[in-house]
């Protein structure tokens, strides 16, 4: 049995379809990107997942019970890491704001801050708010809390789309390093079909609006990853090719079951 | 220069158009006995403070705004907040928010009047309705722009709804309501002043009214004063409460401007 199952899924709003027939299975432990054309219903598709937009249609399982609302085991982390984080809430209660709804105490929670904190390389910045840190500081905070709840799946959302290219290769490494050593599942939607190849061992491609699985494409690029060397592997470059040719190509194919 | 960096040279404007005043009454520019050079205004202002005379002459207003004023922020809020979470609340409301605002509140007055008498009630009353407007509107506005990415985050993480009030959304308006909160403070001043002048025995309202009718000429120049300086005081009171609240909303605009 799959970890996630995404059976059928389909959305509208009002006249407009933005996903029809979606089906795609992801195991427990993997790392998955979805790409597809801009605006093809990806985010919507992972919020659907998240429980934060109800389906118009199908059927969404995580460990075989439907997706009615944001399920406890799934943290969904958004794009807009200044619009995520609490401006009234230091680096610290940031992080805590996750765990403060799971009924653990006090003193648990502070140890807790600390430990993801300190995982994401913030140590000292505990007191800081988020205006007084950069961009991609701030987004390891959104990962920091995310992380901090120990979920088995993280939904980002473009999550790394809104930072500039040095920092983006940082907190690409970070997430890595995070996911092997936790090995949580990820769904990491990205526009950036280098990104999606880097990251992940699974690779689903949408069909342009309204969205349907295209394909699903397994990277086996291995781990651990080098921004230098694995860009540059032959392997690589073909899944390059062949995805661009995708995402640019019209042609939508016919919703088949994916199992990514 | 630097004195245009600070607000020294802001207080020094104040200090040379005392002079001017000083100088065009004691020159005879302008010679009336309605015009009393600000020396004598200030020694009787001294006589009223040293005497005490000023603080029971004060004290009745300034119970009467608080009690107003605190009526207003708690109804202003609560409605507020509960017009800008739920859609119904707020289509019902809103079209008669919308007609009585424009109507100057004074104008409640005689009315006021008519169904609760000249006393403190009356008062009240009208400072709390007059304050209770921009409070409302300041609220739910900011509660209808709260940002739907903090409440989602707040979604995933598996806060329930009164969780969400009270750890996101009522944070996230918080700086529009005390912009709404800032402006009643203002209109309740107004309004204390107003109401003691057309029904009253006491306050500083119906004493600066009553200081004009006897011919106090100096008295009523005293009364005035005394208005700025509380108006002064309660901002200065207000700000110094507001970004103790609100300090990462200060620091984090001011790093905007920059």
């Amino acid at each position: 049995m799959s970890l996630i199952s995404i059976r059928n899924v389909g959305k509208t709003f009002g006249d407009f379809t933005a996903l029809r027939g979606v089906s795609l299975d992801v195991e427990a432990g993997t790392f998955v990107s979805m790409v597809g054309p801009s605006g093809c219903g990806k985010s919507t598709l992972l919020q659907i997942l998240g429980g934060l937009l109800p389906a118009s249609s199908g059927d969404i399982r995580l460990k075989d019970t439907p997706v009615t609302g944001p399920p406890r085991e799934m943290i969904y982390v958004f794009q807009q890491y200044n619009r995520s984080l609490y401006p009234w809430r230091t680096v610290r209660n940031n992080v805590a704001f996750g765990l403060e709804s799971t009924g653990i105490g006090g003193v648990e929670i502070q140890r807790k801050c600390a430990e993801y904190i300190d995982l994401v390389g913030l140590s000292g910045f505990e007191h800081h708010y988020p205006h007084q840190l950069s961009g991609g500081m701030q987004q390891r905070v959104a990962v920091a809390r995310a992380l901090a709840r120990n979920p088995e799946v993280l939904l980002m959302d473009e999550a790394f789309g809104s930072v500039d290219a040095q920092t983006r290769a940082g907190l690409q490494d970070l997430l890595l390093r995070l996911w092997r050593e936790y090995r949580f599942t990820v769904l990491f939607v990205t526009h950036d079909i280098d990104e999606a190849i880097y990251l992940a061992e699974k690779i689903v491609v949408l069909s342009a609006s309204p969205a349907t699985v295209r394909t699903a494409i397994a990277t086996e690029l291995g781990y651990p990853r080098h921004q230098v060397t694995t860009r540059e592997s032959e392997r690589y470059l073909a899944h390059r090719r062949h995805l661009y040719s995708l995402v640019f190509s019209d042609s939508a194919a016919d919703p088949a079951l994916v199992t990514a | 220069m630097s004195i245009f960096k600070t607000k020294f040279g802001g207080f020094l404007l104040i200090l040379a158009l005392l002079a001017v005043w000083e100088v065009a009454a004691r020159s005879g520019v302008v010679a009336s006995v309605s015009f009393p050079p600000f020396s004598k205004v200030f020694v009787a202002f001294a006589n009223l403070m040293i005497s005490g005379k000023m603080v029971v002459l004060v004290l009745p207003s300034i119970e009467r705004l608080v009690i107003g004023y605190a009526l207003a922020v708690v109804f202003g809020v609560s409605l507020g907040i509960a017009m800008g979470y739920f859609a119904t609340v707020y289509n019902i409301f809103e079209p008669l928010t919308e007609i009585l605002r424009p109507i100057p509140s004074p104008a409640y007055i005689p009315i006021a009047i008519l169904f609760l008498g000249l006393e403190d009630t009356m008062k009240i009353f009208m400072i709390a309705f007059s304050c209770f407007f921009p409070i409302l509107l300041n609220t739910y506005s900011g509660v209808r722009s709260v940002d739907l990415i903090q409440i989602n985050t707040a979604r995933t993480f598996g806060l329930g709804a009164g969780a969400i009030m009270r750890k996101v959304i009522i944070p996230a308006a918080s700086p529009q309501i005390f912009t709404g909160m800032r402006v009643s403070l203002a209109i309740s001043l107004i309004m204390v002043v107003i109401s003691e002048m057309v029904a009253s025995i006491d306050g500083i309202g119906f004493f600066i009214l009553n200081a004009e009718r006897s011919f106090r000429v100096l008295e009523m120049y005293a009364g005035v004063i005394t208005l700025g300086l509380l108006g002064y005081l309660l901002n200065w009171l207000f700000v110094r409460f507001e970004r103790r609240v609100l300090h990462w909303n200060f620091d984090a605009t001011r790093r905007e401007q920059l």
